[in-house]
């Protein structure tokens, strides 16, 4: 299955736009794209969850390790996302709690980061 | 989210779809495409086929990683439509509920039972068999 990962760069932010199906096949490769992010010096990083059709919790794994990783170098991962199907797995679990999520990119990126 | 016991029983009494998949990726997004046909055909809105179809893709998923093939069950009554995954050694107990702290949770690999309980109407574990149940209108005989 293939899974798009493009990055661009906004106002200090790298988003990272995921595009297809993640699961426990495909979600290795968004967790290297974003250690590859870090290693890289990007220290906030907003996560396109638009064209994504399909998350599971490996998916969840991936970015609240990706949050965890970027908040020990003082940065931060945000989520762009507002495909009815995809939130509802972030509120099952709870983890509307854990990120900050926005309707789009625009909003995600509107104010520079502080560090 | 209730736990029923014999569902299984009704499983092998009626007749179904069964389908035995590689444990890599085609097999389980045909998995997941199989599962979404399937409940397309039943009275069930579109956010309850997403809901089965993650939990079955959850449930497929955790069977993969005890072996080479998995083995998947569709179930039909004019009540309920039932998933059943079969593995041996994936599934011993019933799934927890989601845990107090997802965070944690998510990054150990911790969410995966919980959330299959979380999507369905009930959940069941019988003889290595994990089983998805939801409940669903009556066909519409006149729709023939």
């Amino acid at each position: 299955m293939d899974l798009g990962l493009d990055v661009t760069e906004r106002n200090g932010y790298a988003v990272l736009a995921v595009n297809g199906e993640v699961d426990v096949y495909t979600a290795p490769r968004l967790r290297e794209r974003l250690v590859e992010l870090v290693s890289q010096g990007h220290h906030h990083v907003v996560v396109d969850l638009e064209g994504v059709d399909f998350l599971d919790s490996t998916g969840l794994g991936v970015l609240v390790g990706g949050l965890k990783r970027l908040r020990s170098h003082e940065g931060d991962l945000t989520l762009v996302c507002t495909q009815r199907r995809i939130l509802k797995v972030f509120e099952i679990t709870g983890l509307t709690k854990v990120f900050e999520i926005f309707d789009d990119v625009d909003s995600a990126t509107k104010n520079a980061p502080s560090a | 989210m209730p736990i029923t016991p014999g569902v299984l029983d009704f499983v092998e009494r009626t007749s179904g779809v069964h389908v035995e998949l590689p444990s890599d990726s085609n097999g389980l997004g045909v998995a997941r495409m199989l599962v979404h046909t399937l409940a397309q055909r039943r009275d069930l809105d579109d956010e309850r086929i997403e809901d089965l179809v993650l939990a079955a893709s959850e449930a497929v998923t955790e069977a993969m990683e005890h072996g080479d093939q998995v083995v998947v069950r569709w179930h039909e009554a004019p009540d309920r439509c039932v998933v059943a995954v079969i593995s041996q050694g994936a599934f011993l107990s019933p799934p927890p509920d989601i845990p107090t702290d997802p965070g944690r949770a998510a990054v150990e690999g911790q969410l995966r039972l919980p959330l299959i309980r979380a999507l369905v109407d009930e959940v069941g574990v019988e003889g290595g068999a994990l089983t998805l149940t939801v409940k669903c209108g009556p066909w519409d005989e006149l729709d023939d």
